[in-house]
């Protein structure tokens, strides 16, 4: 107990001194992002680091977002002194593979995991407290319940962080109310969804269910195959795996328009032919001039059910629709109509509005639609990884009270 | 006759030793199908990357079952007949971060290609050098005396075990019967096929009915516009050039039949 008073007076008295411990930093936590990035990348192989530049950001410019491909490693300044503990409950299951490093590896000086479970039940809350625990590492699928529980019952905690992209699984007022910072995987899923994303465009563009046809019945008919050059790449939700993928499609010749929230935040980007804001007419017109349309957003109260009957009847003839955002962004039955009935050649999705997809769902047997089982970012190492980058990447910022990456905006969803 | 204009990129189905000795000069459509056959390309290798066969058959099972997929990124692309077509593939497989490989007759010409990160010459140590290294084979050559039979038993042999060969130059650069036997026994993961010896491939060949082959009808460059592009080639490039006595593009090296 001595001890614990003198670690705390000791660490008072190393926090005035430090001066990176002000308020200013601190705030900058909370307020929502509001400059403009600019990031580039070349198409052949030939990768430049992203840059952005923020009127908030600390002197050095690093980056505020995470790119697996194009981040640079540890650019946190390694020398500086740590200047606060992380003490780290981990909503997780104990025998996830993904998470040993956490569990049993070596974590950076000044951070323990003091708490491993899925469910609350699993927590001594006085022990948790008494531990100071301040760091909430979450991967549960079913943390939504537990973390808001965690948040009212635990109020040392400063920060959450999802290890997978969508924070969809865990919203809940608790989250959006309390005062913790929340980072997720942003950027670490990315570059294999746009491969997916090719993948799916190219399934249709060479049609291949018809070789696989022809094939099964020994058929030699050759047919007219359609060129993914020049064809039009609409993105619906411009976000880290909405740039990959356009960046792959740019580099197929394909043009490339976009739909995001903020639209200026896109302005002067190589990759993107055309930027729309995020109101139905837009969404409308960006669906009748695309060729291949890609939903690749985060679920928010405002993308709920957001592509629906009237987005898919504005669609284009022929058009094809790829979903790797999250499945309720689509009306189901609506998506479904424009497959049988038209505008849609055809869709290819790997995230579907209830999962598993129940068996008596109408998209296991539509011959035009190509289903995955949320698994196209699911690599032999995504989510060791993903749990590599909070160690390795925000840990040691957090512990330097320096911004950590990936910041979402409670309010926003994303 | 002065010169001979082939629609196609592929002049084998016009070589003779008559045209090999006269004086004509010949020209092709060297340039004009390849980009399109560079998006084959990416296609066939995500369709073993991420088991595109076993999504099919769990669709049509109704079966919810998760796996995990490759990554095309980090993964190795060796280019067997660095032409049009080959640069164009690389140029696509570098977008993706894979790392290239390319084989071709004067290695020298690629020593400051961006989109390449080995050249090797077109010995045969060098051809197994490839299939035992990379993870992704493709044959984009053209079909001459030299290259006719290039990928046979012995080069099979030396085929790493997870590799995907992909041919979109011509069938008979592949022993066909040494290809099948080399699939059957395991001896690598699969092969994504737009050409054969013989074309219609016949209702009898084994590749029908084998699970780790992609067969199309050697039309993967075959759009609605290509043969109107091409002959479009002929009349504003290469004729315009004719009648002014200007160089001609894409001349043919007839002795080295491409």
């Amino acid at each position: 107990m001595i001890n614990r008073l003198l670690i705390c007076i000791y660490f008072l008295v190393l926090s005035s001194l430090t001066a990176s411990l002000s308020f200013e930093s601190l705030s900058l936590h909370f307020t929502r992002r509001a400059f403009s990035t600019v990031s580039s990348s070349t198409l052949i192989g030939l990768t430049t680091s992203t840059t952005s530049t923020s009127t908030l950001s600390s002197s050095n410019g690093e980056e505020q977002y995470w790119n697996r491909e194009t981040s640079s490693r540890k650019q946190y300044q390694d020398s500086k002194p740590i200047s606060q503990m992380a003490n780290i409950i981990c909503l997780s299951d104990p025998h996830d593979d993904a998470n040993q490093r956490l569990y049993h590896g070596n974590l950076p000086k000044g951070a323990q995991v003091i708490a491993v479970g899925s469910e609350i039940d699993h927590f001594d809350i006085g022990k948790l407290k008494e531990a100071n625990a301040n760091v909430i590492f979450v991967s549960h699928p079913k943390s939504r319940e537990p973390l808001a529980k965690l948040i009212q019952q635990v109020p040392s905690i400063q920060w959450i962080h999802s290890r997978s992209a969508g924070i969809d699984f865990i919203t809940s007022n608790e989250l959006s109310n309390c005062g913790a910072m929340v980072t997720n995987a942003k950027g670490c899923f990315s570059s294999t969804l746009a491969e997916y994303t090719m993948m799916a465009i190219s399934f249709f563009a060479k049609d291949l269910p018809r070789l696989l046809k022809q094939k099964h019945s020994k058929t030699w008919e050759k047919y007219c195959v359609e060129e993914i050059r020049g064809k039009t790449l609409g993105i619906i939700g411009y976000g880290d795996i909405g740039r990959a993928a356009g960046t792959l499609a740019k580099a197929y010749g394909m043009k490339v328009i976009a739909l995001r929230r903020n639209p200026q935040n896109s302005q002067g980007d190589p990759i993107c032919d055309e930027v729309y804001s995020n109101d139905k007419t837009s969404l409308c017109r960006l669906v009748s001039k695309s060729d291949y349309i890609l939903c690749a957003a985060p679920l928010t109260p405002e993308t709920r059910g957001l592509i629906d009957e009237k987005v898919f009847s504005s669609a284009k003839k022929n058009s094809v629709f790829i979903n790797v955002g999250r499945g309720p962004i689509v009306e189901e039955d609506a998506l479904i109509e424009a497959l049988k009935n038209g505008p849609l050649k055809g869709a290819a999705l790997d995230v579907v509005a209830t999962e598993p997809l129940p068996k008596d769902s109408e998209l296991w047997t539509l011959e035009n639609v190509l289903l995955s089982p949320h698994n196209m970012d699911m690599t032999e190492t995504f989510m060791h990884e993903a749990t590599e980058f909070f160690i390795e990447e925000n840990l040691p910022r957090f512990l330097r009270n320096d911004p950590l990456l990936n910041l979402v905006d409670k309010v926003a969803g994303y | 006759i002065e010169w001979i204009h082939s629609r196609s990129a592929g002049i084998d189905y016009v070589t003779s030793p008559t045209l090999s000795n006269s004086k004509a000069i010949m020209t092709n459509a060297k340039g004009s199908f390849s980009s399109t056959l560079a998006e084959y390309t990416m296609m066939a290798i995500a369709y073993y990357a991420k088991d595109l066969p076993r999504l099919l058959q769990q669709k049509q099972d109704k079966n919810w079952s998760k796996y995990s997929v490759q990554e095309i990124r980090g993964s190795s692309l060796g280019i067997i007949g660095y032409g049009d077509i080959g640069r164009a593939s690389a140029t696509l497989a570098k977008a993706y971060g894979m790392k290239v490989v390319a084989l071709r007759r004067n290695p020298a010409l690629s020593n400051n290609d961006p989109c390449v990160d080995l050249v090797y010459d077109n010995s045969k140590e060098s051809i197994h050098k490839v299939m035992n290294t990379c993870d992704y084979i493709l044959i984009s050559a053209p079909l001459t005396a030299q290259t006719k039979g290039m990928i046979d038993k012995e080069a099979f042999v030396h085929m790493n075990k997870n590799a995907v060969l992909i041919n979109v130059g011509r069938g008979p650069i592949i022993d066909e019967d040494a290809m099948i036997e080399a699939l059957k026994k395991g001896m690598f993961k699969g092969v994504a096929l737009d050409v054969f010896a013989t074309e219609p491939l016949p209702s009898e060949s084994e590749l029908w009915e084998m699970n780790n082959v992609l067969i199309s009808p050697h039309n993967m460059d075959m759009t609605e516009t290509f043969m109107h592009e091409a002959t479009e080639f002929f009349v504003h490039e290469n004729i315009p050039r004719f009648i002014r006595d200007e160089t001609l593009l894409n001349p043919v090296d007839k002795a080295a039949g491409y």
